[in-house]
């Protein structure tokens, strides 16, 4: 225990007193999360430049663009479809949007964004931005359209009563019916009566001798138009009222259908007939959560990657290039403790660095670790960065010079980094690329502290992932001992 | 029954791959002796000292420490043996007092006995007042000296010292030595060290071995390499005429003269008998005497000379083999 102190007191002195080194492995990761947590510390997109196109704006086309050219959005209008199509291939430019001419709610055109897909971390972001303003301005529109429909719709089933229709149908009725007792009437008139009247003329012709034709011809003549009368006519219009009934009857059913079809819509809520199944995505995390919070566990594990891998490495390499190593393998002290010693000297440097970069988010970000979760992390931490660590020290032990383990580290940290989920999602992998790649320690690391930071997940729930961390940890131990057998030779 | 030696090399050879670094080297080392290994740059000095001290091991023979194979002893070695390498074995970075401390700990040294043990240590190798001082501002001889410090904190029994004085001026070699000298008899500490200076090793070493071409020409005492090469004494004689041709006549006739020749303007006679020589020649001829010495051959002439025989017989062996096929 005491050499191991030794051991550590000795690397540090020796990494504080190489200024150099001690800034850049010191200082640099720090001043990268410094800068990373300001620039990150919120959720919004800023400086999106949107160039916009058409032959003819319409009202709605400025409508939308109003939308659009608020807040991060900054719209431009081109006065040609190739100069927006290529402000975008030239990068000054994030999207083209193309409105087709005299765009309003009855014309068929659509538009057309354009969008640089090689920027690939930006570009859905943008979209889904853009989508969501124009998703806007569109539900708008439809409500309105569907608004004026209802309010249609209210005002006919509200006209529509088929009680007057059944007023005029009765009334019809009636009136049928009194045609019907008039004829009756006109019938019995005609029948008899003039009958009588023709009786009582030639009573009188026969009584007092005289020719009454004018009269007789009268009351002929009365008797036919009573008997077209009650028979032609009073019959077409007892038929036509007949008739008039059975339609207006119709027209009540009819009625009665749209206004029973009217009344049967249930959902008359605008926003509903306009987005009938509604979606609401549910973050399983705060809403008020930045996209520093989110990407802290991915930092943070990159953090320890480039600065495990770097310290591991240049430690290493400054031990094994120093005068003394050679008295380190003559002295009965053993190279296990060597070794240990100079894993344990990284280690606390690295916690150092862990430390300060938890004060600063917790500062800037008001960032809460809870207490039950704490040792999870310590745990998590402690396994992750001995894996950086004991590859760096391995790469240091394996290269001779600073020059060359120094870029033997760094191109190991960028293959990590560019097989992981920060560039490229793992999932547009290949299949089997992805079953090497799910090895990436980067990718358990950062796996490890997500569920840890973001869904405060037990010890339990990443275990899976911490065993296979541990066993890299002893296949890296094993190698690095190896690896400083090999220097003896080099010495 | 003769006393087993302090440190013994017994037919050891080493490989590299497929280059033969040592073959079939053994030594016998005594106990508070200051063992000198001599012979050219990449003649195998540096390996036989790390196998000496078990950081290499050897593919055949083996090396005893007080009778017992360093290899199954490897921790006692560690403890009992110190190391200083010709470039400086300490952290530069570090100060005086903390390369001290680091190494007094990984020799296994308590703090009160690393504590109790530096001012010693400082005053021995005159370091004193520079505990402070980062190791890395030193003058050469001083790091020099801090190196040794660190070789021998933990109280070694073999100091082992690979080409210490190469790249130090004649008077830092010189303080150099007598620290050495020093710590020897003050701490009875074993001292083997490497060198191609011969001069300097001959008035420095008790005994000594020559190593060329990857094995052991010699060892012995210096005055017993010189017999070796020759127990014959060296008469070297100038007169201002520098005519000697009577006076070589005369002297050839005696028995107890091995050789005469004239070396530019002198005459150099070898024998066993120097004073009877010497006395003659004075009766003959002591008028115009310029310069008269008597010398044993320098551990120079030794050295040249049996890598020379060594050369002759390689060449005679190969003749040999020739004329057997």
């Amino acid at each position: 225990m005491f050499k191991l102190l030794e051991i550590i007191k000795k690397n540090i002195r020796l990494l504080i007193r190489s200024k150099s080194s001690a800034l850049i492995v010191l200082l640099g990761p720090l001043a990268l999360i410094l800068l990373i947590s300001m620039a990150f510390n919120t959720s919004s997109l800023y400086d999106i430049k949107i160039g916009t196109y058409s032959d003819a704006y319409s009202t709605l086309s400025e409508n939308l663009i109003a939308q659009l050219n608020q807040d991060e959005f900054k719209l431009t209008k081109l006065d040609s479809l190739d100069r927006c199509v290529n402000s975008i291939k030239t990068g000054d430019y994030h999207v083209c949007i193309v409105f087709p001419p005299d765009l309003n709610t009855n014309s068929e055109g659509k538009l057309d964004i354009y969008v640089d897909k090689t920027r690939v971390n930006i570009v859905w972001l943008i979209l889904n931005s853009i989508s969501s303003r124009i998703s806007t301005k569109s539900t708008e529109l439809s409500t309105a359209l569907t608004n004026t429909l209802l309010n249609s719709l209210e005002n006919a089933n509200s006209k529509l009563d088929s009680s007057s229709i059944l007023q005029i149908s009765t009334s019809l009725s009636d009136i049928k019916t009194k045609i019907n007792s008039l004829t009756a009437n006109i019938n019995a008139l005609g029948s008899s009566n003039i009958s009588e009247i023709k009786e009582e003329i030639e009573d009188i012709e026969s009584e007092n001798n005289l020719t009454l034709s004018a009269l007789s011809d009268l009351v002929s003549s009365l008797e036919s138009s009573i008997n077209v009368v009650t028979g032609t006519d009073m019959e077409s219009i007892s038929a036509d009222l007949s008739s008039g009934i059975s339609n207006v009857n119709s027209v009540r059913e009819n009625v009665d259908a749209v206004v029973s079809d009217i009344n049967s819509i249930q959902i008359k809520e605008v926003s509903k007939i306009v987005s009938p199944i509604s979606t609401e995505i549910k973050p399983v995390v705060s809403e008020e959560t930045t996209h520093l919070n989110y990407t802290f566990p991915t930092l943070l594990v990159l953090v320890l990657l480039f600065a495990g891998l770097l310290i591991g490495s240049t430690t290493t390499v400054e031990e094994k290039s120093s005068k003394a190593y050679f008295r380190n393998f003559i002295t009965p002290t053993t190279e296990t403790t060597q070794l240990i010693g100079n894993y344990l000297s990284n280690l606390i440097i690295i916690a150092v660095q862990v430390i300060i970069i938890f004060i600063v988010m917790i500062s800037i970000t008001n960032m809460t670790i809870p207490k039950d979760i704490l040792t999870n992390m310590v745990i998590a931490l402690l396994i992750i960065t001995s894996v950086f660590i004991l590859l760096g020290m391995l790469l240091g032990y394996l290269f001779k010079t600073g020059e060359t383990s120094n870029l033997a580290s760094v191109t190991v940290a960028c293959i990590l980094l560019f097989f992981s989920n920060t560039i490229l999602p793992t999932e547009t992998l290949p299949t089997a690329v992805r079953g090497i790649v799910n090895f990436n320690p980067f990718i358990i690391g950062e796996k490890v502290l997500k569920e840890l930071l973001i869904f405060n997940s037990n010890l339990e729930g990443i275990s899976a992932s911490l065993y296979y961390l541990l066993g890299m940890v002893v296949i890296l131990i094993i190698l690095t001992y190896l690896a400083r057998q090999l220097t003896k030779r080099w010495i | 029954m003769a006393e087993a030696p302090f440190i013994q090399l017994e037919n050891v050879t080493k490989i590299f791959g497929k280059n033969l670094v040592l073959n079939n080297v053994s030594l016998n080392i005594s106990y508070k002796e200051i063992f000198g290994i001599i012979g050219k740059s990449g003649s195998g000095k540096t390996t036989l000292l790390w196998i000496l001290i078990g950081f290499l091991k050897p593919e055949r023979g083996r090396v005893l420490f007080q009778s017992r194979n360093i290899k199954d002893d490897e921790k006692n070695v560690r403890q009992q043996f110190g190391f200083t390498a010709q470039a400086g074995s300490f952290y530069p970075k570090l100060t005086v007092k903390e390369n001290l401390e680091y190494f007094g700990t990984m020799y296994n040294l308590s703090v009160s006995e690393i504590q109790d043990k530096i001012p010693e240590l400082l005053k021995l190798v005159d370091l004193e007042n520079k505990e402070n001082i980062v190791a890395s501002k030193l003058s050469s001889g001083m790091q020099k000296r801090l190196d040794i410090a660190c070789g021998i904190i933990h109280d070694p029994k073999v100091l082992i010292l690979d080409e210490p004085t190469e790249d130090l001026d004649p008077v830092l070699r010189r303080d150099l030595l007598s620290l050495l000298k020093k710590i020897n008899k003050e701490k009875e500490v074993t001292i083997i060290i490497t060198s191609h200076l011969l001069t300097e090793m001959e008035n420095f070493c008790t005994k000594m071995a020559i190593i060329h071409n990857r094995t052991i020409l010699a060892q012995g005492s210096v005055n017993e390499l010189k017999d070796m090469y020759s127990k014959n004494y060296e008469i070297v004689f100038e007169t201002e005429s520098a005519k000697y041709g009577n006076l070589m006549a005369m002297i050839k006739k005696r028995k107890d003269v091995e050789d005469v020749k004239t070396r530019y303007n002198k005459l150099v006679i070898y024998t066993k008998e120097p004073e009877s020589v010497l006395k003659e020649i004075l009766a003959i001829k002591k008028e115009g005497l310029v310069d008269l010495d008597i010398n044993k051959p320098s551990l120079n002439e030794v050295f040249e000379s049996l890598v020379t025989n060594i050369k002759k017989e390689n060449v005679q062996t190969a003749g040999d083999n020739k004329e057997e096929h």
